[in-house]
């Protein structure tokens, strides 16, 4: 937290890997962006039963660590349990991670690492 | 004394997790509601839509170009946003913001209820030639950039109006929930490591008023048995 406003004030974009309905929503509210050509670098990932886990974390870790133009990862709760240990093993403050539910998994407290923080801060 | 003013710290700071925690879950249940509710429209617009035609992943736009994008300030007490942040965890707070592009047209931003979208369209098609005069002799390495133009477009003219409401949730939850439920998660992680770093000194000075009870007791111990140590010796 210690790091001055001007190292977060390039990450301005959301991300989002996510099923395609999810994707499409956050596409609707106008946070898709696809970098000019030739590299052409989308900032969100369809991710589908056919999606293997490598492609899930080159994604994350595209989105986490190789670029600085990402401010907030959303990610599907139950995609992020599929590369739990990466999510958990993830600690920078930004670009932040924040695990939304999706259509067919819907919110479950016992995933959330947030609540999962809050457990063990609390001895359980 | 020492020990009951870093409990009451501690204690504050947990109220105050506890308000935070509080703060997210009903934010949680929130983006839980509005997700489904998205989901919910999309599904519907899906349903109603011609045969073969889904709006997902195929009818994306290749070059599209965020429309809404985040900003994230650090708010030091009183201390300008350029100026160094202060060292203490407490003083400073992020600050972080889900907003419409600047540079994005107003009549391309999805924050307009469907109505409205609906009335600008119109009102655009019959204004474009004019804007189009206007801009071109000024702005041409302006148009070589690809401006952000309304998602919904991508999806087509006339979409259904389940689409259309489907994205003001989106707009909400983007640009109202997220950033508040990230917000919260960096101030619970900077609480929680205050809480932790308030344990291990209450737990030192506990340590070292144990410590000094005990070499106290030993030293009165002493105190007390040398003259009785002395009175035995005088004894035998």
């Amino acid at each position: 937290m210690a790091a001055p406003a001007s190292a977060y004030k390039d990450r301005q974009f959301l991300a989002v890997i996510g099923d395609e309905d999810s994707v499409t929503g956050l596409l609707l509210a106008g946070i898709g962006h696809v970098t000019a050509p030739p590299d052409a670098q989308k900032n969100f990932l369809v991710v589908d039963s056919k999606t293997d886990n490598a492609a899930i974390e080159e994604a994350f870790d595209r989105f986490t660590t190789e670029r600085k133009d990402i401010g907030i990862l959303l990610i599907n709760q139950h995609i992020a349990e599929r590369i739990r240990h990466r999510v958990d093993s993830y600690t920078a403050a930004f670009p932040a991670l924040l695990e939304i539910p999706s259509k067919d998994h819907p919110y479950d407290p016992e995933k959330d690492s947030v609540l999962r923080r809050v457990r063990r801060l609390f001895g359980e | 004394m020492a020990t009951q003013k870093l409990s009451s710290d501690i204690d504050r700071m947990l109220e105050q997790y506890l308000q935070l925690l509080d703060t997210y879950t009903s934010l949680r249940s929130q983006l839980s509601v509005l997700q489904s509710s998205i989901h919910q429209n999309i599904a519907r617009a899906n349903f109603s839509a011609d045969r073969g035609i889904r709006y997902g992943e195929q009818l994306y736009d290749a070059r599209m170009q965020a429309l809404r994008i985040c900003r994230i300030a650090v708010d030091t007490a009183g201390v300008p946003e350029d100026a160094e942040p202060a060292p203490t965890a407490g003083g400073e707070r992020m600050s972080i913001t889900i907003l419409p592009r600047s540079d994005s047209s107003p009549d391309s931003s999805p924050t307009t209820s469907p109505t409205q979208t609906t009335n600008e369209n119109t009102t655009d098609t019959q204004k474009s030639p004019s804007k189009e005069k206007q801009a071109s002799p000024t702005s041409e390495t302006e148009s070589e950039k690809p401006r952000p133009r309304d998602p919904l477009r991508m999806f087509g003219i006339l979409v259904p109006q389940a689409l259309r409401t489907a994205q003001t949730e989106a707009v909400k939850m983007v640009g109202d929930v997220v950033p508040k439920l990230v917000q919260l998660d960096l101030q619970m992680r900077e609480l929680e490591i205050e809480i932790r770093r308030g344990r291990k000194r209450k737990a030192k000075a506990e340590a070292l008023e144990v410590r000094m009870r005990d070499e106290g007791s030993v030293r009165g111990g002493a105190a007390g048995e040398e003259p009785g140590g002395m009175v035995e010796g005088l004894k035998v």
